[in-house]
């Protein structure tokens, strides 16, 4: 392993459900680009705002 | 909009109001992921360090600087015995010992770290003992104590597992969940240059794709307001693009389409591509392999996800501009 592969792995280490909500992230974003991906765009857009309103949403109620 | 990376404000923005607010409830299942997740996983502030300003050239650079032992001189087993405040890194099975600098936290070791990486160092590579050079012996001429070996102090070792933690906690946002709210917009601008490239896979030959790759690249330098994570995202899609040359390459070689020189990889051909198809009109064999070099780093720390590449402040920048070859 080398230097670089070891800190990108103690960076996935360092908060193991952050890595996690990216993963449900992107996978809901590479199904929905299925086989034409332009069309995809929209609705990565959504995601991501609807990413932002949740955490939004938290920063409000903490 | 501009991306802000360690000084983001993000109590400032106010986001447009959205249907959400309204109703807490709506994202208790956000994405199959529960809302106390999101909260879990917000913060990695406590993760953060702020107790080093070094750039990871210099971390790196301090890769090259201990010195290493060719056999264990007297003097040193003895201190290695004793428990000596000397830290001890195995590179493969070569030993080496280096004094600890005392203003970096990051090198301290704990006694049972000591006692375990001494006993290592017993493990001396013989090949090195072959390698003494004229620069090392006239260096112990003028500083080696009497009865010591021969030793080199330019080797490369690599950085103990402390130093890698305390490195990646510079490597990312102190504020993740602000970092996102305040640059979502980029954030989305970067992720559906992917897309777009992606639909570009199934509709362009590879060999367009090498070209088209490098020449977004390269067209980054004259647009006003690039951000740095939309560079990160068209390094990363670079590799992509090489990965699909070289997929294609391989499968050309097997089947001997095509003859090859000896020495000439997938990279290399990748090149050469590209080179034969802008001619002088496009970027040099040194700019490319620079920016090849710089993609396969940003690809690393990419993994497993893409959008990993958010998560990095603009000190990971500096792993960038580090040659190996230095």
């Amino acid at each position: 392993m080398t230097t670089l592969e070891a800190l990108a792995a103690e960076v996935r280490q360092l908060n193991p459900e952050l890595i996690h909500l990216f993963e449900k992230l992107s996978q809901d974003v590479e199904l929905s680009m299925g086989s034409n991906a332009v069309h995809a765009i929209p609705h990565i857009q959504s995601t991501i705002i609807q990413v932002r309103d949740a955490l939004l949403l938290h920063k409000q109620h903490r | 909009m501009s991306i802000d990376d360690e000084h983001s404000t993000g109590d400032t923005v106010t986001a447009a109001s959205s249907p959400a607010e309204s109703d807490a409830n709506e994202f208790d299942d956000w994405l199959g992921v529960p809302l106390d997740l999101v909260r879990d996983c917000a913060d990695l502030s406590k993760h953060r360090s702020d107790i080093s300003s070094q750039s990871f050239e210099e971390i790196f650079a301090a890769e090259e600087l201990l010195p290493i032992v060719t056999e264990l001189d007297e003097n040193t087993s003895a201190l290695l015995n004793q428990g000596a405040a000397t830290q001890v890194v195995e590179l493969g099975q070569i030993s080496q010992v280096s004094t600890p600098t005392p203003s970096s936290p990051c090198h301290d070791l704990n006694p049972a770290d000591q006692q375990a990486t001494a006993q290592d160092s017993y493990y001396v590579d013989t090949l090195y003992n072959a390698e003494s050079t004229s620069e090392t012996q006239s260096q112990q001429s003028t500083s080696a104590p009497q009865g010591t070996k021969p030793v080199r102090t330019r080797a490369k070792r690599d950085l103990t597992e402390t130093e890698i933690s305390c490195a990646a906690q510079n490597l990312i946002q102190g504020d993740s969940i602000k970092f996102f709210i305040n640059n979502y917009q980029l954030i989305h601008e970067g992720w559906i240059s992917l897309p777009t490239g992606t639909a570009s896979l199934t509709s362009t030959s590879p060999n367009e794709l090498i070209v088209a790759a490098f020449d977004t690249l390269d067209n980054l330098r004259y647009h006003q307001g690039i951000t740095r994570l939309v560079k990160r995202f068209a390094y990363v899609h670079l590799i992509h693009a090489i990965n699909i040359h070289k997929a294609a390459a391989r499968k050309d070689r097997c089947h001997s389409h095509t003859p090859r020189e000896p020495g000439h990889g997938d990279t290399t051909i990748a090149i050469d591509t590209y080179l034969g198809a802008k001619g002088t009109n496009g970027l040099s064999r040194a700019q490319l392999l620079e920016h090849i070099r710089k993609g396969t780093r940003w690809y690393i720390l990419s993994e497993p996800h893409l959008i990993m590449l958010s998560l990095y402040t603009a000190r990971a920048e500096t792993i960038m501009y580090v040659s190996p070859f230095q």
